[in-house]
């Protein structure tokens, strides 16, 4: 074998060196030819001594060894092929066994002496295969001619033959400056790795006699320079490529090198950047201070380190933090942060992160970002959070403590009772403090009336019950029995206060959701400002604070979602599915208005903005509801048209709010030119509206103050305070700030009535209190808007004030007026005859006709122009079209949460329908009176159930 | 416009508007007559062979045409039948009345609407058909044609009849689509309980995971069948009150043995209560279906009362006597004079047996439990059943087991469910509570000794049928684990853990335990 292998290699090598790198066709032949003699001639002696040895001839090597053992092993073989008639098969057996024992005993290597037998021979192939491999390696040539001979189609291809032509290829390598590296030199390239930037200098030596030498780099051709018996071309490394060189012989044929290269372009990586403080997400309070390190690296060096902060509005702020000349391996540092300079409000979350540039001059810079921390500046959201961790971990702890106890049966044997004593009171000893802490932070807090004595009250009990059982084991272990009665008496004083705070949580959880959904409201109430304003009088700050508010009601939103998330089943899964479904057509409100908003259409962004005063009502309807199930199957003919009829309904509220918002705004445009012409002539007219504010003031006194909270007792105390303003202005005879003080009363006014019927949609308060004091407030707006609408008309010959803009505005919107009055009619056609005939709803038919009659009005109003009685109409339109849909939506709710009525009594009956009462969740109710049934400690009877009586309502 | 508004007017501009008829002449028009007559009394096959010629001979013929939907939706081609029917709503006005027209049209428009898109299932000699909603559904379907082979054998060996292949079954995923292929409403449905239907040679039941807790569905197949069969041999004649008598009397044959009514405690205290102050329902009252009577009691009550009298007769006059009922009002006789003929008595004689063996049944305690209410699901979350533990002791005892349950401290669990079961012995939901518990602490005889007294009363509360399923297979009684999760399964087959017990019992590798073994890991169980 070795010997044939020799042959084949000294003979291929030579023929190598005979062709050279592109022979003709019939030299490959002879060459080929060549080759084959030569390994047949050597391998041919050695192949028939290998044939000798075939069958019994193999006895011959045994021969060698022993005489006796090679005649034997012949014999037996001779026996074995063809026995002769009449021998003894069994001495034949015998025979062959003695044999095969006597093989057995031989070692291979002492019959074929592979030393003796190969040596000289094989010394004398591994020499010339050794030989061959040199001249093969050393030789260019030699390498050539093998790869014609091993690709002799390749290289005879007529087209563009393939052939090793090149005799070296060495790349020098020189790095962009901002690397700052000395050049390199890489000969006999096959892989070049080249950072992007990069310039490369290539020297092709062809082995054959070259005209020319082309490369191809990717699918770009780079001719070279001569430069003697070389040929040069530089070229700057953009991307990866593969590389081939192409070389002219003197005849004009284009020989491909056999040789495969490539440039890998290695890019340039972005600088490495961490935040190493803070090192999570973190609520800050409006005076913190926030420390912030930062750690940047790069192999290029590291330029500018930034802080980028991103507020609500989404727009980005950037501080520089370093900057390093020259360029630095690494940048480490810290600064601070004050959350004041974020300029964001409470509850806001702002996100900050850290970036640094390299110095990456060719296609840099390359910039690193760090992971992003979100701050949240602290509110009473992220308080009532806080308090929400706070009493589940304690009720976990509370839990726990009683599930060690339950899990371990008090022990017979006095050292086990004290460790179990020693465990259970270390547990207890920790929840009393947990406990009083909360009922510390329940005293300073505004639950003070309700949780402080009922942690107070637990503590009590606890430390009562844990004293008596300390007692039977201090200082002498007492009797079994008396221990497990104390034990007991502990494990039952932790069920109740497992329960209680179970309960507790499931309200906290609820209270919270429900004043996220009032922040999201002062909100909206913001957007409808703002968006207003940004209508009056354009410009890039309204519309970024706009944006800002946005993004604000989305962060609650948010909140929302993931508080309600966190209830998990501690409340029921229909008040989850409803909230959802709210939450979900809520952010498609505030997606759509952002779109209106960036697009220019401040009429779609004032659409979304109804929408989103819906969405935000089925939000509080959805959390006061509680176990009413709005997904219920009410899928049959007349619930379908019913809900038909809603959507009618809504649509037809938003239109007709959006008209009256313009021929308002149209109104007191036209009021302030007019009083500014006016001058005090207008003071005469003022007397009797000035008796009328002070009356309309004197109304809002009949909401009672304890049903306020800080947001509505301050509105309450503005609006007064206008209304008095409004009254001084018109005894002053001053018409024009009577106008503008009117407004404000009438914004205010609106305002604290739709967040007192949110808080009595959610919470109505015992005996309904708050729903009478929603009601007042209604009444009190309703004056007020009154009021404004009385002043405005006494300004006189509005029409002569308006400008072209809103004449030409009220009348191009006439048709859409008289579209609206068309649609109430169907609307109430459909109200009147239900499917079945009967009418969906009774009475409704009634009202949406007297709407009508209102549009029908405001049509004629504004086709002669008249903003006062337009705006007055379509407000009034406007406003009873609300007042309806929300009578609907809660009369649907009374019928769902009354099924077994199984009738369909409107309570439309009522001006305004504010539930009286609601069914809370039905399971908490149950819990709570369980809980309610358990004997309450001496002296807090009465506190614990207020308590109670607090959570039902 | 929505697709029901839509077809509402298309209905409303069709019915009344009055084209000229159009009907094949002279003999062809017969056969179509005869043909029409076929399809009422679901004698389909002969209906099926003239329609079919009629149709080649008559393609664009509407009375023709309209029969050819019907006979379409009879054979479950829903897109065909709609096409057809609303194609000659107007126009084919010949053989029937506007009403019944509209009437097929909707179904055919809402049940080609609700089953687009349904799998299929189908018996390896294509007897049997399973269509059901793609997802969970698919455990009930594979379930269903074992159920629906023993249904057919066990109702043919009873009623001596065979119904034409393929036997189709209808899995609807909720109460609201049985409502829309059927002429229920959801109040309906859910004030009776009614959540399956056999009507237009096919059988429709709800898929369980719309309820709460599941039901029997693999009874309700075998209730359905009977009325399918009965439908056959009646050619569709049996009053309401026969056909439900016999389907609740012989629901449970495909179990085997001799057939007899299971009265739950709720129904039976029902029946001897209003018997001994003779305020049943009247037989007649009961038209056109129990699922309009007004309340669930009254569902009830007439359940129990047609079955016991179903049963009152078969005790006395065995399969033949059933037999021969219903082939004579097959033929067109009276439902009573037939039951009377049968017997060889007047009926009033019958009804004199009958209320003889109700006052021999034993009037229930006051602890019997009510009448089990079918609660549909709404909305996706887990029900928690804890609130239907009755005593408060009880009910507080588990809700701080579910505390501890949630909390992974399942001894502590333990001891809360145990002092729960102590407060209230027989109360299911407690009961099946501490077994579980027990399971996870690996004493099944605890949880068996907690369950196995309750079965006979509350042996269709699923959880405690799972449970015990696990229990009997913890001790290694391996035949019963598999019976009584079995049992579970043909309740709510959407709970894994009867699924990974019966995988983990099964000592086969067929094709059943590879079904089980897939169910408990697909529903998220913990296969052994």
């Amino acid at each position: 074998m070795i010997v044939g292998l020799a042959a084949l290699a000294v003979s291929a090598v030579g023929c190598a060196l005979l062709v050279g790198p592109l022979p003709h066709a019939a030299l490959l032949g002879v060459a080929w030819t060549l080759v084959s003699g030569a390994v047949i001639a050597a391998a041919w002696r050695p192949a028939a001594e290998l044939a000798a040895l075939r069958g019994v001839g193999v006895a011959s090597l045994l021969q060698r060894l022993d005489p006796t053992l090679g005649s034997a092993t012949r014999s037996a073989w001779e026996l074995a092929v063809a026995t002769p008639p009449g021998a003894s098969p069994a001495l034949v057996l015998a025979h062959q066994r003695s044999v095969r024992d006597r093989l057995l005993h031989l070692r291979p290597t002492a019959v074929v002496r592979l030393r003796t037998e190969l040596g000289r021979a094989t010394s004398v192939a591994l020499v010339l295969l050794l030989a061959a491999a040199a001249v093969a390696a050393g030789s260019g040539r030699a390498r050539a001619g093998l790869f014609a001979l091993t690709h002799p189609l390749a290289t005879s291809r007529a087209d563009a033959p393939t052939a090793s032509v090149v005799e070296s290829f060495d790349a020098r390598l020189i790095y962009p400056a901002y690397l700052d590296r000395q050049p390199l030199r890489v000969p006999g390239a096959t892989r070049i790795d080249a950072p992007v930037g990069s310039t490369l200098e290539l020297r092709v030596v062809p082995r054959i006699a070259a005209r020319r030498v082309e490369l191809v780099i990717g699918d770009a051709r780079l001719v070279t320079t001569r430069a003697g018996d070389a040929f040069t071309a530089s070229l700057l490394v953009r991307e990866d490529a593969p590389v081939s060189v192409l070389v002219t012989d003197a005849g004009g044929r284009t020989i491909r090198d056999s040789e495969r290269r490539a440039i890998h372009a290695v890019p340039d990586a972005a600088p490495a950047v961490q935040m190493l403080s803070p090192e999570s997400d973190q609520t800050i309070d409006p005076d913190d201070v926030l420390l912030l390190s930062y750690g940047a690296t790069d192999d290029v060096g590291v330029v500018d380190v930034d802080l980028v902060i991103t507020p609500p509005d989404g727009r980005e702020r950037r501080r520089r933090l370093r900057s390093a000349s020259p360029a630095s391996d690494s940048l480490f540092g810290d600064t601070t942060l004050e959350a004041r300079e974020l300029g964001v409000e409470p509850g806001d979350r702002v996100g900050v992160r850290i970036e640094a540039r390299d110095a990456n001059d060719v296609d840099g810079p390359g910039v690193g970002r760090s992971e992003t921390r979100t701050l949240t500046l602290a509110s009473e959201s992220t308080r009532r959070q806080d308090g929400i961790d706070d009493l589940a971990a304690v009720r976990d702890a509370a839990l726990l403590s009683l599930a060690d106890r339950l899990e371990v049966a008090v022990p017979a044997d006095e050292s086990s009772a004290l460790t179990r004593f020693a465990n259970g009171s270390a547990q207890i000893t920790g929840l009393l403090a947990a406990l009083g802490r909360l009922s510390f932070a329940a005293r300073v807090g505004e639950t003070a009336r309700t949780d402080a004595p009922l942690y107070a009250a637990m503590v009590t009990r606890l430390r009562r019950v844990l004293a008596a059982e300390r007692r039977l084991l201090e200082p002498n272990v007492g009797a079994i029995e008396a221990r497990t009665t104390a034990d007991r008496a502990v494990q039952t004083e932790l069920e109740n206060d497992v329960l209680a705070l179970t309960d507790m949580l499931a309200r906290a959880r609820v209270e919270d959701a429900a004043a996220i959904a009032r922040e999201l409201e002062q909100l909206r109430r913001e957007i409808a400002s703002l968006l207003r304003e940004l209508t009056r009088a354009p410009s890039d700050e309204a519309r970024a604070a706009l944006l800002t508010a946005i993004g604000r009601a989305e962060q609650r939103l948010a909140e929302l979602r993931a508080r309600l998330g966190a209830m998990g089943t501690s409340a029921p899964q229909e008040f989850g599915n409803v909230t959802e479904s709210e939450t979900r057509e809520t952010q498609a409100a505030l997606d759509a208005m952002r779109e209106g908003l960036l697009a220019g259409d401040l009429d779609a962004a004032e659409r979304a903005l109804t929408s989103l005063q819906q969405q935000i009502d089925g939000i509080a309807r959805a959390l006061g509801q509680g176990e009413s199930s709005f997904a219920e199957a009410h899928f049959g003919e007349r619930d379908r048209a019913l809900a038909e009829a809603m959507d009618m309904l809504q649509g037809l509220e938003a239109e007709e709010h959006e008209l009256a918002t313009a021929s308002g705004n149209a109104r007191t445009e036209a009021a302030h030119a007019a009083l500014e012409t006016l001058g005090d002539r207008g003071a005469g007219r003022a007397e009797t509206l000035a008796e009328q504010a002070r009356s309309v003031a004197g109304g809002f006194d009949a909401i009672p103050p304890n049903h306020l909270g800080t947001t509505e007792r301050e509105e309450h105390a503005r609006t007064q305070q206008r209304l008095r303003d409004v009254a001084d202005a018109l005894a002053s005879g001053d018409l024009g700030e009577a106008s503008r003080m009117a407004e404000e009363a009438d914004n205010d006014a609106e305002a604290l009535a739709r967040d007192l019927a949110l808080e009595a949609m959610m919470f109505p308060g015992h005996d309904g209190e708050t729903a009478d004091a929603a009601r007042a407030a209604q009444d009190a707006a309703r004056r007020t808007r009154d009021l404004r609408g009385a002043i405005d008309r006494a300004i006189p010959d509005l029409r002569d004030h308006l400008s072209e803009t809103s004449r030409r505005a009220l009348q191009a919107a006439a048709p859409r007026q008289t579209a609206a009055a068309e649609t109430t009619e169907r609307l109430a056609d459909r109200f009147e005859h239900g499917p079945d005939g009967e009418p969906l709803v009774p009475d409704v038919g009634g009202d949406l006709r007297a709407i009508r009659e209102l549009m029908t009005a405001a049509r004629a109003s504004r086709e002669h122009e008249e903003p006062a009685e337009t705006a007055e109409a379509e407000g009034e339109a406007a406003r009873r079209l609300a007042d309806l849909r929300q009578r609907l939506e809660q009369d649907s709710q009374h019928r769902r949460g009354d099924s077994s009525s199984g009738g369909a009594s409107s309570e439309l009956g009522r001006p305004v329908d504010i539930p009286e009462d609601h069914e809370g969740p039905m399971e908490l109710r149950r819990r709570l009176l369980d809980a309610m049934s358990e004997d309450a400690p001496q002296g807090y009877d009465d506190a614990v159930r207020h308590y109670y009586e607090g959570l039902l309502r | 416009m929505r697709p029901l508004a839509l077809l509402g007017t298309a209905l409303f501009f069709a019915l009344s508007a009055a084209p000229a008829a159009a009907m094949p002449r002279g003999d062809d028009g017969q056969q179509l007559i005869t043909a029409a007559e076929d399809l009422d009394r679901l004698r389909i096959e002969e209906a099926a062979a003239a329609i079919d010629a009629l149709a080649r001979r008559y393609p664009d013929d509407p009375e023709v045409r309209f029969e050819r939907g019907y006979l379409r939706l009879l054979r479950g081609d829903y897109a065909g039948a709609r096409v057809d029917l609303e194609a000659t709503l107007v126009r084919a006005v010949a053989l029937r009345h506007p009403d019944e027209r509209a009437m097929l049209a909707r179904v055919a428009h809402e049940t080609e609407a609700v089953t687009r898109g349904f799998e299929e299932l189908r018996s390896e000699d294509g007897r049997f058909l399973v269509r059901f909603a793609p997802g969970p559904d698919r455990f009930v379907a594979h379930d269903a044609l074992r159920v629906m082979r023993a249904v057919a054998e066990g109702l043919g060996a009873e009623l001596q009849a065979r119904h034409p292949s393929p036997i189709r079954l209808e899995i609807l995923p909720t109460a609201t689509a049985l409502s829309r292929v059927s002429s229920l409403s959801i109040e309906d449905i859910e004030r009776t309980g009614t959540i399956a239907l056999c009507k237009w040679d096919r059988l429709m039941i709800t898929s369980p995971r719309a309820l709460v807790h599941g039901y029997p569905w693999a009874d309700t197949i075998g209730h359905e069948a009977v009325h399918l069969m009965l439908s056959q041999i009646t050619e569709d004649r049996a009053p309401v009150w026969m056909q439900e008598g016999y389907a609740r009397f012989l629901e449970r044959r495909w179990r085997g043995g001799t057939p007899s009514v299971r009265l739950d405690a709720g129904s039976q205290g029902l029946l001897v209560t209003r018997a001994a102050t003779d305020t049943l329902i009247p037989f007649d009252r009961l038209h056109p279906s129990i699922a309009m009577l007004p309340s669930a009691e009254d569902a009830a009550l007439a359940f129990a009362q047609v079955s016991t009298f179903v049963e009152s007769f078969y005790r006395a006059h065995g399969s033949a006597g059933l037999v021969d009922v219903a082939a004579r009002v097959g033929r067109g006789e009276d439902a009573r004079q037939a039951f009377a003929d049968a017997a060889g008595e007047p009926f009033d004689a019958l009804e004199g047996h009958w209320r003889d063996a109700i006052g021999n049944l034993p009037m229930p305690g006051d602890d019997a439990p009510a009448v089990p209410h079918l609660e549909l699901r709404h909305g996706e979350g887990e029900p928690d059943d804890s609130d239907d533990v009755v005593a408060d002791d009880a009910r507080r005892a588990v809700r701080l087991g579910d505390l501890m349950w949630t909390a992974q401290r399942y001894l502590a669990a333990s001891v809360e469910y145990g002092r729960a079961h102590d407060l209230a012995p027989g109360d299911p939901v407690v009961a099946s509570r501490l077994a579980r518990a027990a399971v996870r602490g690996g004493d099944g005889r605890a949880a068996i000794a907690a369950l196995e007294p309750l079965r006979a009363t509350y042996g269709e509360h699923e959880p405690l049928l799972a449970n015990l399923g696990a229990a009997y297979a913890l001790v290694g009684d391996r035949a019963r684990a598999i019976e009584t999760s079995r049992a579970a399964t043909e309740i709510n087959p959407f709970d894994p853990e009867p699924h990974c017990t019966l995988a983990a019992s099964s000592d086969a590798d067929d094709d059943d335990t590879a079904f089980q073994r897939d169910a408990c890991a697909a529903l998220g169980g913990h296969p052994e």
